[in-house]
């Protein structure tokens, strides 16, 4: 990534892991070479509007769901986060 | 199945002929040396070319034999060309035009051209500025048959050719550890 370009960060590899697509799959469907998808996932590259929004659609999820100017908190977190915050407010 | 090409117009058979090949280009790997391994190739590019400039400056000066010398530059310039098809493998031909690669491979093509255009900017000043001062002092290394303005524009003209690929190779990260 150029240097003073904000990284991007995104959920991609865990959505491909969740959804069982390789890398190869989901390249071919949006497009792109295979080692783009890795570039996108260890966000060394930010993906244009065109590319998110195609990411998108395979995924059926808006692109905020995806893609991120802050970090994502872990999977985890979110939730049995979210789990426990409804359990202490009962 | 053997994809059919379809009847229509030129252009969309161009057009179909591009897809198709782009389609193929996807699930290969672009990039397939190790950074480390490419870093020594284009040294080892930068080094041949500065040797061979070497070459050609001493057979201008008659410091070197022109018949002698003449062979170990051609030599020089066959070494080259090697380094520059391992390193076209290296990167997986990133230079090619826009209809075979992606956006990120664009956008890398793309920057490695800005970075290379800068380097030649310096070095032209530079060259310019050198062959400037030698004229001042009567120092021109042109004047044999063989070696002259020729040979100094054709190895200008390959430094030019082979930069962006030399600073792709460079740049670029390690390849892919999985699909």
């Amino acid at each position: 990534m150029p240097e003073g370009q904000r990284k991007i960060h995104n959920r991609l590899a865990v959505l491909r892991a969740e959804r069982g697509i390789s890398r190869v799959d989901l390249a071919r469907t949006v497009g792109v070479n295979y080692q783009t998808i890795g570039y996108l996932e260890r966000g060394d590259y930010s993906p244009s509007l065109d590319l998110a929004l195609r990411l998108g659609e395979v995924f059926s999820l808006p692109v905020e769901a995806i893609f991120s100017t802050r970090p994502f908190a872990p999977l985890s977190e979110q939730v049995y986060g979210s789990a426990r915050q409804e359990e202490g407010s009962r | 199945m053997k994809p059919e090409l379809p009847q229509g117009t030129r252009a969309e058979k161009v057009a179909f002929v591009r897809n198709l090949y782009r389609e193929q280009q996807l699930g290969r790997a672009k990039i397939k040396m190790a950074r480390t391994k490419r870093r020594w190739i284009v040294a080892g590019l930068a080094a041949v070319i500065a040797l061979t400039v070497a070459g050609q400056l001493a057979v201008g000066l008659s410091i070197l034999p022109e018949r002698k010398a003449l062979g170990v530059l051609w030599a020089l310039l066959g070494v080259q060309a090697i380094f520059f098809v391992v390193l076209m493998y290296a990167v997986g031909n990133l230079t090619q035009l826009d209809w075979v690669l992606d956006e990120r491979e664009q956008a890398q093509r793309d920057r490695a051209m800005a970075i290379a255009y800068r380097i030649l900017m310096v070095a032209l000043a530079l060259v310019a500025i050198a062959v400037l001062i030698a004229d001042l002092a009567h120092f021109r290394p042109m004047q044999t048959n063989q070696v002259g303005v020729p040979a100094y524009v054709g190895q200008a003209l390959w430094v030019v050719f082979s930069l962006p690929l030399g600073v792709m190779a460079w740049m670029l990260p390690d390849p892919e550890p999985d699909l």
